[in-house]
């Protein structure tokens, strides 16, 4: 069965090595193309230093095992400094019945609520060392609130996937964005959702979303309110003072992709004022206020109807599932 | 100047209108667990990994739940995932996760709200409201 890695903290470009020296340098591989036991790339290999390694091949394939063809990689690039792949598919890597592998450290991500970090389309061992996260939903007031997104799906009628969910490892859907705040903006979701910005003259401006391994900005100060703090999770809800000069609230707080993370405070009150909800630390779900904070990964966010995100979407299939990690969310 | 009532997230134009939705809620509360757990069958063994049966039971199910059975349990307001379980710790659990639910929802609480006279879909908290049927044993 032929394994394929897929994780990176450097670069190097232009590589052709046998099988035999990665496996003596980094101690991981051992592929064989063509019988010769050679592993042939053109195009740029990323790889660590820790056994990890994540091939970005410039033909788009490349030969692994028995015969077997892949698209090792998508973009390299960096993002806050951390390896990742965005809204990946399995088949894209292996083929039925193989391994993907996902290195410690490494981010395997999505920036839609609609679309999965990773789509499960054939059958196939997932085995998770890194993180695998959806995306947070919107707070209220900047558009509609939005519930989170999934990490994982496992699309209808894929049968026999195993999912290993190593320790230090992590799974979480993205959190709910916190529910209408009214005159104040709501907390996003953790998993990088922007917070709720009303939208009106002297209003505060919703925080922006964390990217991986960041929190959420912090909302802006309204007229009439502080805005909710970002979170390493679920983002902060606005605040709103009733008696202050101005008809809008604070902004609500971003969510961030820090994993567990900790959920942003809400805005707070002035003497007359409500206080904005505090967002999701790690899992939980934000809470009510002013306006309601974000929720952490996989949670609801504050003032419910807006869901967490599901760890794993089974689309009505059986699969099979060992955690020593941490999964936040439904599976 | 229009005022409403929001509980649990949706608006009504009454206060009464939003006591009988908390009234509502408590029954809720004792009956329907799937609003605040999910549960699943799952078979096999942690040396194995576990096979996770996709069929959610109902609240009927997990109300009078099978202790012949293992189980996964999720919170659907937290973020909670444990596996495998026993009968009895699915019901622990449900407890626990009903709590996670009411908390996020407020259930105890009805904001009393003033609308904006050019858009009633915007709006400033006046005061908060306590529900008339007692919610604050289901609270943290």
């Amino acid at each position: 069965m032929a394994t394929v890695t897929v994780g990176h903290n450097g670069s190097r470009s232009g590589v052709s090595k046998t099988a035999s020296d990665f496996e003596s340098e980094f101690g991981t591989a051992y592929f064989d193309a063509d019988g010769s036991n050679n592993l042939k790339i053109s195009g740029t290999v990323h790889m660590d230093n820790s056994g990890t390694m994540f091939f970005k091949a410039g033909n788009g394939d490349a030969v692994l095992g028995s015969a077997f063809y892949a698209n090792l990689v998508p973009s390299g690039a960096l993002v806050n400094g951390q390896s990742n792949a965005k809204q990946i598919t399995a088949s894209t890597y292996i083929s039925s019945g193989q391994t993907l592998t996902i290195s410690e450290d490494f981010y395997v991500w999505s920036d839609s609520i609609s679309t999965p970090a990773l789509v499960i389309d054939i059958a196939c061992t997932i085995v998770n060392n890194g993180y695998i996260m959806g995306q947070g939903g919107v707070g209220a007031s900047q558009g509609s609130p939005q519930s989170g997104g999934p990490a994982i799906k496992i699309n209808s009628g894929v049968t026999g996937v195993t999912i290993q969910n190593n320790s230090g490892a992590y799974i979480a859907g993205g959190g709910g964005g916190g529910n209408a705040g009214g005159w104040a903006g709501s907390g996003g979701g953790a998993g990088g959702a922007a917070g709720g910005g009303p939208n009106g003259s002297g209003a505060g401006t919703g925080g922006a979303g964390g990217t991986l391994n960041a929190t959420g900005s912090n909302g802006g100060y309204g007229a009439s309110g502080q805005g909710g703090f970002g979170g390493g999770a679920g983002g902060g809800g606005g605040s709103y003072d009733a008696s202050g000069p101005g008809t809008y609230g604070g902004g609500g707080g971003g969510g961030g992709r820090i994993l567990p993370g900790t959920g942003g405070s809400g805005g707070g009150p002035s003497p007359y004022g409500y206080a904005g909800g505090p967002g999701g630390s790690a899992g939980n779900a934000g809470s009510g206020g002013s306006a309601p904070g974000g929720g952490g990964w996989g949670a609801a966010g504050g003032g419910g109807s807006y869901a967490g995100g599901k760890a794993i979407d089974d689309s009505g299939v059986s699969y099979t599932l060992t955690n020593n990690g941490t999964i936040y969310g439904a599976t | 100047m229009a005022y409403a009532y929001i509980y649990k997230g949706v608006t009504y134009t009454t206060e009464a209108e939003a006591q009988d939705a908390a009234a509502q809620e408590k029954v809720l509360l004792e009956n329907n667990p799937n609003n605040w757990i999910g549960v699943k069958e799952i078979t096999s063994s942690d040396e194995t990994g576990w096979v996770i049966h996709p069929t959610l039971l109902t609240d009927e199910q997990i109300n009078n739940i099978d202790s012949t059975k293992t189980y996964l349990a999720y919170s659907v307001a937290g973020n909670d995932n444990v596996f495998p379980l026993t009968a009895a710790e699915v019901s622990e659990k449900s407890l626990e996760f009903r709590t996670h639910y009411a908390y996020n929802s407020n259930v105890n609480t009805i904001l009393k709200i003033e609308l904006d006279a050019d858009d009633a879909s915007r709006w400033k908290p006046v005061s908060t409201i306590t529900a008339t049927a007692d919610l604050s044993s289901y609270l943290p």
